[in-house]
């Protein structure tokens, strides 16, 4: 889309039927030097354009200070030319686009495509200054996605667009929420935000744990005094009740008006989340928010918000407290791309929170420096120990695996477990030999409730819910399971553990599937082997030492 | 270094247009000499397309029943894959390139020999790949997302599928309604034939709803005359020319005959057409 690019103060007539696309305080500094958008749509619609997105009463004539102005695109000008007026307080604004918009940065094509308003509803609200335009994508000093951070010249395109008639370059990393291109705007909110701070109510009458109490407290206090930015970590072993320790801390934001982000990397654990929180905070507004939300939901506001990463970068300079859930879970690529959406969605004045039971290398190393804040939760909220892995050697089970059979110890631990009728998870590092290992797992066993789940596998949910029913016995499945599923009573088993694929940490959350459970806190944990890598020797001292230090606490 | 690694080290890295991911494109004497395409999707990507290499309608391309290159991965196991029998001879399987005398014909071109001008005005169509599950994702993604950098996974290929068609003297595209290209911010059909010297000759008279979400006698009922020619192709002589239509899809053939007509009563002769994709049998229906 194109703008018109008037440079303010505009000289035209007050009574013409343009002043209404003019901002509308009457006391516009006279040195203003500075320049003012209009959608070129609202000004010369299309030929056919039968209504609907766009003005429904064009401007049919091209009036004076139309004729000298240059038809722009928002990246071609310096953004800090343009001029956006304060809110006006004699406009009412309208309530759905406020709702949509307020604590969001959207493209306009999704807030034209909620058909919630027309452009022209848009415009008017810059005019009067609850909305501002921003440039989608920025050409210099390289091409960069404002939505999505995105600078991989790979992964932008080029297309000569039917909107500005120009080259016009595209965002491939964000493409699924929406195409940010070189010309279309993305929409801020200025207006003020309300804040509802009364009628929470904490729905959770639960009892902390004494290690999950502490920390609890430490996170209120953050959260009670928050200024500038700052972080906290919280490290909390696999299983010691992290969204419980949560509630506190979460009520009390509520309770000062302001709204929460918790983000998370897999639909999977939002979806998980919601009802928890749901029935947590039975007064406050809760929404969950990932790529399966239909569109009419995608947009509601919300005071206690669920998110998966992409989803995050919708908001904008909104949450004083943000809480990064299972950080080093998120891949190692999207890693900047969560800092950036996070980076965007806090306010400015925020408390940043890291939970989780693997903490990566730099934030460990910030923790133990003092630099960064933190606490430690070395215990399940059950009170035993963690199950310390034990390691085996399998020999070349690859090889194995080629003349359709497993290594002996592998065989002789499952049978040992079906035969007392255990669940068993089977970690494997690579989706190519799973169908191999569950064939000959069945031919040798003799047991068809084996299955193996992936990350690509369109039935991976239905999968895990039937293994959960039990009606799956033996589950081969690919790190994707490493956290977030909880199975009462189930044996873990990692074949190959020493591919790269499996590091410390994954070890450890796989580790910290076993034993879940208060009636069943132990569990078997077997590194089946050929050589031991460091990553699980770290990962068994990791084990040991969080549960010395759980062991001091009680 | 084993050989895995001497392998990768010997060749170069591309990464996959479609799912981003690094792959290794192997080296070979015709690589080096330039003969081969670079390689755009990684191979399980591409292995999931599924190249139209016989068909068995010699009119609108089909392909032949059973076999399309043996390649499944993309199909989608619930039944998108085609109730062929019936509607060609399972055992005709001709190369995929244009004919002279398009005569063995599938039921659905049978049928069209009924309507209209059809009976003595043939409308050639080849397309390069089966409309899998697969594909239809990638075209989603191009098209309804706006990926335009996908288009060149295809517009080469058209191009050499049209090596067996011989002089050819308007190449033109299906155009969009302007409110859908302003949706779409492109025309995915122009894009596709950047290789050709496209002529716009072609606009839209009626508005027309998106096609993908109506049945065979909808569509062709929405059609009618849904096409014209431009103002400035209005001068030109059509008397005996040839004209090839590029497009994304082809599905029942109702849009490349609407737009086949507007040249056949102009006085073409003949008019071809090639698309990325052949739909067949049943699909889920788009978004």
């Amino acid at each position: 889309m194109r703008f018109y690019d008037f440079p303010l103060p505009a000289l035209f007539e007050k009574s013409s039927s343009l002043s209404l696309l003019f901002p509308s305080h009457s006391d516009l500094p006279v040195n203003l030097n500075r320049r003012w958008l209009i959608p070129e749509p609202l000004i010369r619609p299309f030929k056919r354009a039968t209504g609907s997105q766009f003005s429904q009463e064009p401007f049919q004539s091209i009036q004076p200070p139309l004729e000298s102005a240059l038809l722009t695109r928002l990246s071609d000008i310096p953004q800090d030319q343009l001029y956006f007026p304060e809110p006006s307080p004699h406009f009412i604004p309208n309530e759905t686009i406020a709702d949509m918009l307020t604590g969001r940065r959207l493209l306009i094509d999704e807030v034209l495509g909620t058909g919630a308003c027309s452009l022209e509803n848009i415009h008017e609200h810059v005019s009067n200054g609850y909305i501002r335009y921003e440039a989608g994508i920025l050409t210099k000093p390289r091409p960069a996605c404002q939505r999505c951070g995105n600078e991989d010249p790979f992964l932008f395109g080029e297309v000569t667009c039917g909107r500005c008639l120009e080259a016009c370059l595209y965002c491939r990393a964000c493409l699924m929420m929406g195409r940010v291109t070189q010309c279309s705007p993305l929409l801020t909110w200025h207006g003020s935000f309300s804040k509802k701070e009364k009628g929470h109510r904490l729905g959770w009458e639960g009892q902390l744990s004494q290690a999950q109490e502490r920390a609890s407290r430490k996170l209120t206090e953050k959260v009670k005094n928050i200024s500038g930015r700052t972080e906290f970590l919280i490290w909390a072993v696999c299983g010691a009740g992290k969204t419980e320790m949560l509630f506190p801390a979460i009520y009390h934001a509520l309770n000062l008006g302001t709204p929460v982000l918790i983000a998370t990397p897999r639909t999977d654990v939002v979806r998980e989340l919601l009802p928890r929180l749901e029935k947590a905070f039975p007064n406050s507004a809760v929404k969950a928010f990932h790529g399966e939300v239909e569109a009419e939901n995608r947009y509601t506001s919300a005071e206690l918000v669920i998110a998966t990463t992409h989803q995050v970068l919708r908001f904008h300079r909104h949450f004083p407290v943000v809480i990064i859930d299972e950080v080093d879970a998120f891949p190692y690529t999207y890693d900047e791309k969560l800092r950036f959406a996070v980076k965007n969605a806090r306010a400015e004045e925020s408390l940043t929170v890291y939970l989780t039971a693997t903490p990566p290398n730099d934030l460990k190393r910030l923790a133990e420096k003092g630099a960064l804040s933190h606490v430690k939760v070395p215990r399940r909220f059950h009170g035993h120990d963690l199950p310390v892995p034990k390691m085996r050697w399998t020999g070349n089970w690859k090889k194995s695996l080629a003349k359709k059979r497993l290594p002996y110890p592998v065989i002789q631990w499952l049978r040992q477990h079906t035969a007392h009728g255990k669940q068993i998870f089977l970690f494997v590092p690579r989706i190519d030999v799973m169908e191999t290992i569950v064939q000959s797992l069945i031919a040798i066993l003799n047991e068809t409730k084996i299955d193996s789940v992936h990350s690509a596998d369109p039935e991976r949910s239905e999968k895990v819910s039937k293994f959960r029913q039990g009606a799956i016995r033996i589950l081969v499945t690919t790190t994707i399971l490493e956290r977030g599923v909880t199975v009462k009573g189930v044996q873990v088993g990692v074949l190959g553990a020493e591919d790269g694929i499996f590091t410390e940490s994954a070890l450890v959350q796989i580790a910290g599937r076993a034993g879940r459970s208060p009636d069943e806190p132990d569990g078997d944990v077997i590194y089946f082997h050929y050589g031991k890598t460091k990553a699980m020797v770290a990962a068994v001292r990791h084990i040991h030492d969080m549960n010395r230090e759980g062991g001091a606490l009680s | 270094m084993n050989r895995q690694d001497m392998r990768e080290g010997l060749s170069h890295t591309n990464r996959c247009l479609y799912c981003d991911t690094p792959f290794y494109e192997e080296i070979s004497w015709r690589w080096a000499f330039g003969l081969t395409d670079n390689q755009l999707l990684c191979p399980p990507c591409q292995n999931k397309l599924e190249s139209i290499t016989t068909i068995g309608c010699s009119m609108c391309g089909r392909p032949s029943v059973e076999k399309t290159m043996g390649k499944t991965g993309g199909s989608d196991p619930s039944g998108s894959d085609p109730p062929e029998i019936g509607y060609v001879d399972p055992s005709v399987r001709l190369p995929n390139t244009f004919i002279k005398h398009p005569d063995v014909l599938c039921l659905d071109c049978e049928r069209w020999k009924d309507t209209g001008i059809w009976a003595d005005h043939p409308l050639q169509h080849r397309a390069l790949y089966v409309y899998n599950a697969h594909l239809q994702e990638v075209i989603a993604r191009y098209k309804y997302r706006g990926d335009a950098k996908l288009s060149e996974l295809f517009s080469g290929k058209l191009k050499k599928l049209t090596r067996s068609l011989g002089k050819i003297d308007t190449v033109t595209v299906i155009p969009l309604q302007e409110e859908r290209l302003w949706e779409r911010g492109f025309n995915q059909a122009e894009l596709l034939a950047e290789r050709f010297p496209v002529q716009h000759v072609l606009e839209r008279t009626s508005s027309s709803d998106k096609q993908s979400k109506r049945d065979r006698s909808g569509r062709i009922a929405a059609l009618k005359g849904a096409f014209s020619l431009s103002t400035a192709a209005r001068q030109t002589d059509w008397q005996d020319k040839r004209v090839l239509i590029v497009d994304d899809i082809y599905t029942t053939g109702a849009t490349l005959r609407a737009a086949a007509e507007v040249f056949y009563t102009e006085g073409a002769s003949h008019v071809f057409a090639v698309t990325v994709a052949r739909a067949t049998g049943k699909m889920k229906r788009e978004p």
